[in-house]
């Protein structure tokens, strides 16, 4: 590992593999090669910028927490509309801060549930 | 209640899943078998679906087709619902787990708790198998995991209604019945030939040999198109497909070739272990393009290994493809 406070443990879990050597195929239980942990941190790593990246655009007033909320939990907007139940172009709308401020308690709740806090949590986006 | 089940690790969910189900029901099959019967090996490079913020590339045929597929072939019954409400998908559950029937389900990865975080995105179509309910707890064989695991209610029905494309609606799933007898020689032919068709046949330039023709020479022009970083990103997306959604190694070529070699020997035919050795080798050849191309994905790494370069391994394998599934889709089999 490059550095200590390093999150990625991927490929700590056995798996079964199959392979092909010597003219015969055979299975194997063993751990991910090194060339697969690239690329699974690959998109490790596009998460947490992208997390990152919405963390400073609320910080700057560009956005709303909604977009934090979901970029941190490595979701999607079509992801969070259909599960939140709300269509995708109101969703991008409630990302927008101004329009976030207007919402009522009652759409709150569906991103809150979502989202697994409490509604007085949205606004809370400490990172961890 | 917990049922007789035994656990086994395999390559692929879905296959996994659908012969540890039928081995528990008596029919000791494995699961390159149940991969060739059910004919899920395919290729697809769909530029305008994307998964992840990059196009999808498929190495397998959609989700439920390799369950489907495969008992029909061997005639077996069996039982498939999903459910509009939660609660009733649950007590369905319960219900089949009393009369003695380990159920498969298809489930989104992303709150699965005993999976490890790197692997927790929002993708649908994972597979697993509840075989037995104690204290208000399930018990969980999921083929990826050495070891059975336990999972709470509450939990298991979140997993089961995850939302987004593909959404599960809490499948559930199980084979009934076993027929009294089964044709294995007719169920592996058709299989063998279905697989061929869809590699070769199919009019449409995105799907089969002609989509990694396709995605060889859409990987030309990342580049250019979209600048070295998400190139690189996108090329991570197929790597990511070609290995880790649990493919058993280089997009189910691997499972799909240890397949062959068990039809060849149930079928008595020389010829079939040959083709089976030249899919291992091609099976190399896409676990090379693994290695390489993950040299591009590092972190703040340029692009190292040129992308014609990656692009030509392509061409190769769509070659040895076409050449593996022309003879497999006209050979005499039986």
């Amino acid at each position: 590992m490059e550095n200590e406070n390093d999150d990625f443990h991927f490929g700590a879990q056995k798996e079964l593999f199959y392979s092909f050597e010597g003219r015969k195929f055979t299975t194997r239980s063993d751990y991910h090669s090194d060339s697969d942990k690239i690329f699974m941190r690959q998109n490790w790593e596009l998460y947490k910028e992208r997390a990152r990246d919405a963390r400073n655009k609320v910080l700057a007033g560009k956005s709303s927490p909604i977009l934090y909320h979901m970029e941190k939990r490595g979701m999607e907007l079509n992801v969070l509309a259909a599960s939140t139940g709300i269509a995708k172009w109101k969703v991008r709308l409630h990302c927008k801060p101004w329009f976030f401020k207007k919402l009522n308690n009652k759409i709150l709740q569906k991103y809150a549930s979502v989202f697994e806090i409490e509604i007085s949590g949205l606004n809370n986006i400490d990172e961890n | 209640m917990i049922l007789n089940y035994e656990h086994r690790q395999a390559g692929h969910c879905e296959s996994g899943v659908t012969s540890n189900l039928l081995r528990n029901k008596g029919l000791n099959i494995s699961e390159p078998m149940i991969l060739g019967i059910g004919s899920g090996i395919f290729f697809s490079h769909l530029p305008f679906f994307k998964l992840q913020f990059a196009p999808v590339t498929t190495f397998r045929t959609l989700p439920g087709f390799i369950f489907n597929r495969s008992t029909k072939a061997l005639g077996i019954e069996i039982y498939k619902k999903t459910f509009k409400n939660p609660h009733d998908s649950m007590s369905a559950l319960d219900r089949a787990i009393e009369q003695g029937h380990p159920v498969g389900l298809q489930v989104g990865i992303y709150n699965l708790p005993f999976f490890p975080p790197e692997y927790r995105m929002h993708y649908n179509l994972h597979n697993l198998v509840v075989y037995g309910k104690e204290n208000g707890e399930y018990l969980v064989s999921d083929t990826v995991i050495p070891a059975p695991v336990k999972i709470s209610y509450n939990d298991l029905m979140k997993v089961r209604y995850p939302k987004g494309i593909f959404a599960p609606f809490g499948k559930m799933y199980y084979p009934l019945a076993l027929p009294v007898q089964y044709d294995l020689h007719k169920a592996i032919v058709n299989g063998i030939r279905k697989a061929s068709k869809d590699m070769i046949k199919i009019p449409f330039w995105m799907v089969g040999v002609k989509g990694i023709r396709f995605l060889a020479r859409e990987m030309l022009k990342w580049e250019k198109k979209f600048g070295e970083q998400k190139a690189n990103y996108y090329l991570g997306q197929v790597l990511r497909m070609e290995e880790e959604i649990g493919t058993g190694g280089a997009g189910f070529r691997f499972i799909y070739g240890a397949f062959l070699q068990e039809a060849a020997e149930i079928l008595q035919n020389e010829k079939l272990s040959d083709i089976s050795i030249e899919m291992g080798e091609t099976a190399n050849r896409w676990r090379d393009f693994s290695f390489l191309g993950a040299k591009n994905c590092k972190k703040r790494g340029g692009v190292e290994v040129a992308y014609q370069e990656l692009a030509k391994i392509l061409f190769e394998i769509a070659d040895r493809e076409k050449k593996i599934f022309s003879t497999l889709l006209t050979m005499k089999l039986d």
